[in-house]
């Protein structure tokens, strides 16, 4: 749905000297506060990726941090990027990402809410 | 009465960082999408609803250099915005407060709400309302409708209190008269069977012919079949999506229900998802709705929305509202 289909975009992947950094695009229509993340996982060339962690705006969280930062906001246009040590170090990497986005006014009963479940897979150089 | 458009339509684009804020709003008005301009706050300002003085001056600049006329403004009641639990009334009331005089400082007379809002928060924002002179239209989208008991008891606390500062938004995604063709066929490019489409669509159509739905209990009923159908054809995680889409995007209200709001409708989103080779909306009855709105003396705007981007990359964006707004044009000078 919305923007699903472009969460990974051919610049996303970055190879820093402790691991890989992975751009993502918010997939909804509109900026969410980082609460709305309520998962993200990584895959790397097929295997589980270990270690995530987010960073926006200069600042880091563990992906279980993510659920207490009602006042963070994602901006639609800006990165949320994900980085985890798991680096196979070849060229280009087959990423593959999940994040689901918990939306905080599409209430389906009280204190639940519409999930919406992005999932891309690309094979991407790093840069 | 003007026509305009949300920026909402071209989501795809702005996603995509094709434009910058100020490049699509100058792209509407030469295009000649407006004159109404409306946007979603959290959309396309960044650190919404705060605005710097900065912002609010260059956005003041950018409606005077295009000649765009600021419609509405579209809020959001974040009310699930902690994982631990949902706001207060209190703190949902607060937490729009910032919205509605950011309406206010960039010049947007509506401020669209949402249906988290019950009676009695839309009562204690009124004087917010007041205070910044801007008019607060709660929209009534699908799943939700003019019949729905949270809009009938909205309607009942708005004809008690009796401003002109509250009002409604119709979205006419309420009032859809079929599945959007362009879905069922992205549907079946992505490699779904032709079994789950027929399924989809048949359900609809069964839910079409019991109306809209009266109660929650209904809506989750609706929701939970589709669920179940969509994994027994294999659907795998799509199958919320396809339920989303089917029950809570295509609603079934037949078009006159919208009468009761039509006295407190202070603008209107012209939902719409294609447009065929006659120039009409398959899916949306756009010309009824246009006649029955023409029929009340509406005098508000025609908001046209293109939500097909959500499964449609290929259709251009500016030129699906161009065709809308034809649409509407045409319906507008119907039976003069």
């Amino acid at each position: 749905m919305a923007t699903d289909d472009t969460v990974l975009t051919d610049d996303s992947l970055t190879r820093r000297p402790d691991g890989l950094a992975i751009a993502l695009k918010i997939p909804w229509y509109r900026s969410l506060w980082l609460s709305s993340v309520s998962g993200v996982t990584v895959a790397i060339d097929g295997k589980p990726a270990t270690g995530l962690t987010a960073e926006l705006n200069g600042r880091t969280y563990t992906i279980d941090e993510l659920g207490e930062q009602s006042e963070t906001l994602w901006f639609l246009q800006d990165r949320l990027v994900i980085r985890t040590p798991d680096d196979p170090g070849t060229d280009t990497v087959d990423v593959e990402v999940s994040v689901a986005l918990r939306l905080p006014y599409m209430q389906i009963k009280p204190g639940l809410y519409v999930t919406n479940h992005a999932t891309n897979r690309r094979v991407l150089e790093a840069r | 009465m003007i026509q305009g458009v949300t920026l909402y339509s071209f989501t795809r684009a702005f996603h995509q960082r094709r434009y910058t804020f100020e490049q699509l709003v100058r792209e509407v008005a030469g295009r000649g999408l407006g004159p109404g301009l409306e946007i979603v706050g959290f959309q396309s300002i960044k650190g919404f609803p705060v605005l710097t003085d900065e912002f609010t001056g260059r956005f003041r600049d950018l409606v005077a250099e295009t000649g765009l006329t600021p419609t509405s403004l579209a809020a959001n009641a974040d009310a699930g915005l902690r994982r631990d639990r949902m706001l207060t009334d209190d703190e949902l009331v607060d937490y729009m407060r910032p919205q509605i005089a950011a309406a206010k400082a960039l010049g947007f007379p509506v401020v669209r709400v949402q249906i988290s809002l019950t009676p009695d928060d839309m009562e204690r924002l009124l004087p917010v309302a007041e205070q910044h002179d801007v008019t607060l239209g709660l929209e009534i989208h699908s799943h939700q409708h003019p019949k729905h008991p949270a809009i009938q008891a909205l309607l009942e606390r708005y004809e008690k209190l009796g401003s002109p500062h509250l009002g409604f938004v119709p979205d006419w995604g309420a009032s859809l008269r079929a599945v959007p063709s362009t879905l069922l066929r992205r549907y079946s490019e992505l490699g779904y069977s032709e079994d789950l489409l027929d399924a989809l669509n048949t359900t609809w159509l069964e839910h079409h012919r019991e109306g809209p739905p009266r109660t929650e209990q209904q809506h989750g009923r609706w929701f939970g079949q589709v669920i179940q159908l969509a994994h027994r054809h294999g659907a795998g995680d799509r199958a919320i999506e396809m339920a989303v889409n089917l029950t809570g995007l295509f609603g079934h209200a037949p078009v006159t229900d919208w009468a009761d709001v039509l006295p407190w409708t202070v603008h209107t989103h012209a939902k719409f998802y294609e447009i065929d080779a006659d120039g009409d909306e398959p899916s949306v009855p756009v010309r009824d709705l246009v006649a029955l709105w023409k029929a009340h003396g509406y005098r508000g705007t025609y908001s046209s929305e293109w939500e097909g981007f959500h499964w449609n990359a290929v259709d251009d964006p500016f030129a699906m509202v161009a065709a809308e707004q034809k649409l509407i044009r045409e319906a507008l000078t119907d039976g003069h």
